[in-house]
């Protein structure tokens, strides 16, 4: 047996085999360096960064303290300016009725206050708002620093990317000559 | 997924809810005797003698007297002076170089308070005593007010005596 003809055979059918799939093959992962810019503006979005990373438990707490962070915010506010408003209107309605006597109003929250009380329930009020703004920014840059890291710790264990494929053709010329061909690249 | 929905716009919905049940009051909102503890204030009581005996003060004045068929001493909001109390307040210097008349009601001049109950009712004058420490010498400036729990009166006339 010509041992030269088999071998032949057995190359043209591996190199076929791999060129019809028209797969590509890797020697290493093929998965990209993570970019910590992208990451870190998808944090911007309850939870968006941890779900970039693929770390979805920190982004179930992330989004949760993010979402309830932002309702504290908007319900602080609006209880300052209720306050405010509160305090506003007993400090005029006092001069207007009674400008002598520190008068006793109704709280729709329950029991009496003068003006000065109102004064310091307004301040308070304004304390809550500065504390749900600074409670924001404490989560918002402890989810970015986790998230920094999780990129970090991703891309430690992510090598370059080397994609190759391989090209086997079969043509003929015009005496009727068969001519085989094999490319690689990479 | 329709029940998600559902749930996302509830829970929305109770945010918004609970965020807006702090709305601003405007400015006329207390403007309103309903919105102020003790409502109107009562009529102040009438001083009718101050004695001064050693170191005791002794004060004589009316609430019961009527005026026109009207209490001298009442409460507006219930007509009557049965929820009242009588305090007194008592001064070193004269009240009249007072630079704020909210002075007249400030709790460092304030003494003490008697109540219309403490008295026999129906009956004029009522006494209070009031004793000085043995090492004050010098005017005393004497002044009355009636309190119905939430509001305080104007003030009495301010009687003057000599302990010596």
């Amino acid at each position: 047996m010509n041992y030269r003809i088999v071998y032949i055979i057995i190359f043209i059918i591996l190199c076929a085999h791999t060129s019809f799939a028209q797969q590509p093959f890797t020697f290493a992962r093929t998965d990209e360096p993570v970019s910590v810019w992208k990451a870190l503006a998808w944090d911007i979005l309850p939870g968006g960064g941890h779900i970039y990373t693929g770390h979805y438990e920190y982004a179930l707490v992330f989004a949760s303290l993010k979402i309830s962070g932002v309702y504290a915010i908007y319900y602080y506010y609006n209880y300052w300016h209720y306050r405010g408003s509160l305090y506003r209107s007993a400090k005029k309605a006092n001069q207007a009725i009674d400008p002598e006597h520190d008068l006793l109003f109704k709280d729709p929250e329950g029991g009496y206050k003068t003006v000065k009380e109102f004064g310091y329930a307004y301040d308070r009020a304004a304390h809550y708002f500065t504390l749900s703004i600074i409670a924001n920014t404490a989560i918002y840059v402890t989810s970015w620093l986790f998230t920094w890291y999780h990129v970090q710790k991703i891309n430690e264990s992510r090598q370059p990317t080397y994609v190759g494929f391989n090209e086997f053709t079969f043509t003929t010329d015009e005496n009727g000559t068969m001519w085989a061909a094999y490319a690689m690249r990479w | 997924m329709n029940l998600n929905i559902k749930s996302i716009v509830f829970f929305l919905a109770i945010a918004l809810v609970t965020g807006c049940l702090h709305e601003p009051v405007d400015e006329e909102y207390y403007n309103d005797l309903s919105k102020v503890k003790g409502g109107q204030k009562p009529t102040p009581p009438v001083i009718v003698s101050l004695t001064v005996s050693d170191h005791t003060l002794e004060l004589k004045f009316n609430t019961d007297q009527t005026e026109n068929g009207n209490l001298i001493t009442y409460d507006p909001d219930t007509g009557s002076n049965e929820n009242l109390y009588y305090l007194v307040y008592i001064s070193a210097t004269d009240p009249a170089n007072f630079t704020d008349p909210k002075l007249y009601y400030d709790v460092r001049y304030y003494v003490g308070y008697v109540a219309e109950t403490d008295f026999e009712p129906g009956v004029d004058p009522k006494v209070v005593t009031i004793k000085i420490s043995s090492s004050y010498h010098g005017t005393v400036f004497l002044w009355m007010t009636s309190h119905d729990g939430g509001r305080e009166s104007d003030h009495t006339d301010v009687l003057e005596g000599s302990i010596l």
